[in-house]
């Protein structure tokens, strides 16, 4: 990766265009598109020295996280700060910083926030398309989301979103990087070809995949689905009525600890309502174990079969 | 009841499930006990809880980083507890890679431990693992043995060190926390005079009546019937049942003597501290 503050390039991602003087993994706008841009309607991602306002000027929310009205904080071990509001991604790095664990921050963890001071809603959820319609992949850390929307995708899904979903107020969810995250497990369980893998760390089995279908566009809603671990379960799904569908999705709203302290849950309710007003939520459990070829083909099979019947 | 973190600790199967389905009992006796649904001691790996607690991704982390964010993420859960919140630690007490404890002493209120004979806990890890008696007794002579192994893909948990059955009971017992410590035997053979010690340890003001009636609640096969009719996620799926015999004495029935040697010959200093010399 480089940065270089002198060639700052110009990209589109959940539902922004920002210009960057740190070299993001894709969704670089073309050279022949960017005199079309309107500067001033674009996110800044720029380096400057960043130090975390006094308790009197801001809130601790999470041992590593601060926030005021506008912006919120993230000083992260080893590798630098972060400074978020809705028109800026600010950035200090430490110098020994592992630049490829910052990028990876800065594309997730920045831009769910960032979208989040936007007043959208932020899942932290993969989301892949068929046919023009979305299906939704919500979970928690670890749970094997991208593992299973990367099955989906041999099913010839295509990836609209990873790790974050980002849902704007029409209810479409919003293109994001063009990579998905992959174990090396997964990898081979679902024998990825090694050209289209990038790994992502240095000392970390984990990749960054290229799927073959792309989806550009923003997508409406098909169905949400759940991930959850339960060894007492088959491969099975069960959709959630009622109120249990906001706890559900609230419970998997990206950095959902940030919503009182920002007072984005009026935003937050009104977005959730629209949503699930009219989107099925469904819970997947699949069983406490290595997420085998085994197990991951019959579960990726009963949620293409569930979204088939859903016109996906 | 002192607000913050306290820690139910031991090291696996060694009784932290029936201590933490005898505090859901405690602390709600008017709700029928569901042990899918214990929402007390969750487990303090838990990768979400620690996002949560240090408003970072741990996804792209390694194991050493991870270990760098813990004990950050436990300070500032103590330190915004209002109350007592108990969690389940399989950990040893172990320092990262900055010589910082991953369970630091000032970010808890106080530290459960919970000791079972080494012979007993040989039986029951082999049947949690589905693995023979002899992989689980070279596991718990393992000085390196970590569960939920940091390798290469996804999980809800983070990699947790235990070191061997010996180092892991020594590592807490010398640690500098506030520490009260338990025996499953007798939790089993006195258990109004332990559970009520460790009641009073977690900050439960209860009557003897209160006590007898979350012991009721929690009796081994109730839980037992409990999974048998409904299930307990948090079972492996590869074992036979979570909730076995609960028995004190099975392991000398079961593993050969040259087993019960092997765990002698490793742990003999600890067996005799913890008075579980023949």
């Amino acid at each position: 990766m480089q940065i270089s503050p002198s060639s700052s390039q110009c990209y589109r991602a959940l539902g922004i265009e920002f210009r960057s003087d740190i070299s993001l993994t894709s969704n670089q706008i073309e050279d022949s598109d960017v005199d079309k841009l309107v500067y001033s309607n674009m996110l800044s991602i720029l380096q400057r020295p960043i130090s975390i306002p006094d308790s009197k000027s801001c809130i601790q929310v999470a041992a590593c996280c601060w926030f005021d009205d506008e912006q919120v904080w993230l000083d992260l071990p080893e590798l630098g700060r972060l400074q978020i509001s809705s028109d800026e991604v600010a950035y200090d790095l430490n110098p020994e910083a592992d630049l490829n664990l910052f990028q990876v921050y800065l594309q997730g963890y920045a831009f769910g926030v960032q979208a989040l001071l936007r007043h959208q809603l932020v899942l932290h959820a993969t989301t892949v398309s068929r046919n023009g319609k979305a299906i939704v992949i919500c979970g928690y850390s670890g749970v094997g989301k991208s593992t299973l929307a990367t099955a989906l995708l041999a099913k010839g899904f295509s990836l609209v979103s990873d790790d974050i979903t980002v849902i704007n107020a029409d209810g479409l969810v919003q293109p994001g990087f063009n990579d998905i995250k992959v174990w090396r497990d997964a990898v081979d369980e679902l024998a990825l070809p090694s050209k289209q893998l990038q790994q992502m760390r240095a000392g970390l089995e984990k990749y960054y995949y290229r799927p073959d279908r792309v989806t550009q566009q923003p997508v409406p809603i098909a169905a949400v689905y759940v991930l959850d671990v339960d060894s007492r379960v088959e491969a099975e799904l069960n959709a959630v009525q009622g109120v249990g569908k906001f706890v559900q999705l609230r419970a998997h709203t990206y950095c959902h600890f940030l919503l009182s302290p920002l007072r984005l849950d009026s935003y937050y309710f009104k977005h959730s309502v629209a949503l699930l007003g009219n989107t099925p939520l469904i819970n997947v459990n699949r069983k406490r174990q290595r997420f085998t070829a085994g197990i991951l083909t019959p579960l990726a099979d009963a949620i293409e079969q569930d979204a088939q019947g859903r016109g996906v | 009841m002192a607000a913050g973190l306290y820690w139910l600790v031991s090291y696996p199967k060694s009784g932290n499930t029936w201590i933490r389905s005898f505090l859901r009992a405690l602390e709600s006796p008017e709700r029928d006990l569901d042990i899918n649904q214990l929402e007390i001691g969750a487990s303090a790996g838990l990768r979400s809880w620690i996002e949560v607690g240090s408003g970072l991704s741990l996804d792209e982390c390694t194991q050493r980083e991870i270990e760098l964010i813990r004990p950050l993420a436990y300070k500032f859960w103590h330190q915004q507890a209002t109350r007592p919140y108990y969690y389940k630690v399989h950990d040893a007490y172990v320092f990262n890679d900055l010589a910082q404890p991953i369970f630091p002493a000032d970010a808890a209120a106080g530290v459960l431990y919970i000791t079972r004979h080494p012979f007993d806990v040989a039986v029951s890890l082999a049947n949690h693992n589905n693995s023979s008696l002899q992989q689980a007794v070279d596991l718990m002579c393992d000085d390196d043995h970590r569960i939920v192994r940091f390798n290469n893909r996804s999980n809800t948990q983070v990699e947790q060190r235990l070191l061997n059955w010996s180092n892991h009971v020594a590592s807490w017992l010398q640690s500098p926390h506030h520490l009260l410590l338990v025996k499953y035997e007798d939790m089993q053979q006195k258990p109004q005079e332990t559970f009520a010690g460790i009641a009073e340890f977690l900050g439960f003001q209860k009557s003897t009546e209160d006590i007898d009636t979350a012991l009721a609640a929690c009796h081994f096969e109730t839980l037992k019937a409990k999974e048998l009719k409904n299930g307990f996620r948090e079972k492996p799926s590869s074992a036979g049942s979570f909730f076995r015999t609960g028995k004190v004495g099975e392991g000398r029935e079961r593993l050969t003597l040259l087993q019960q040697q092997q765990l002698h010959d490793c742990h003999a200093e600890m067996m005799q501290t913890l008075g579980y010399e023949p």
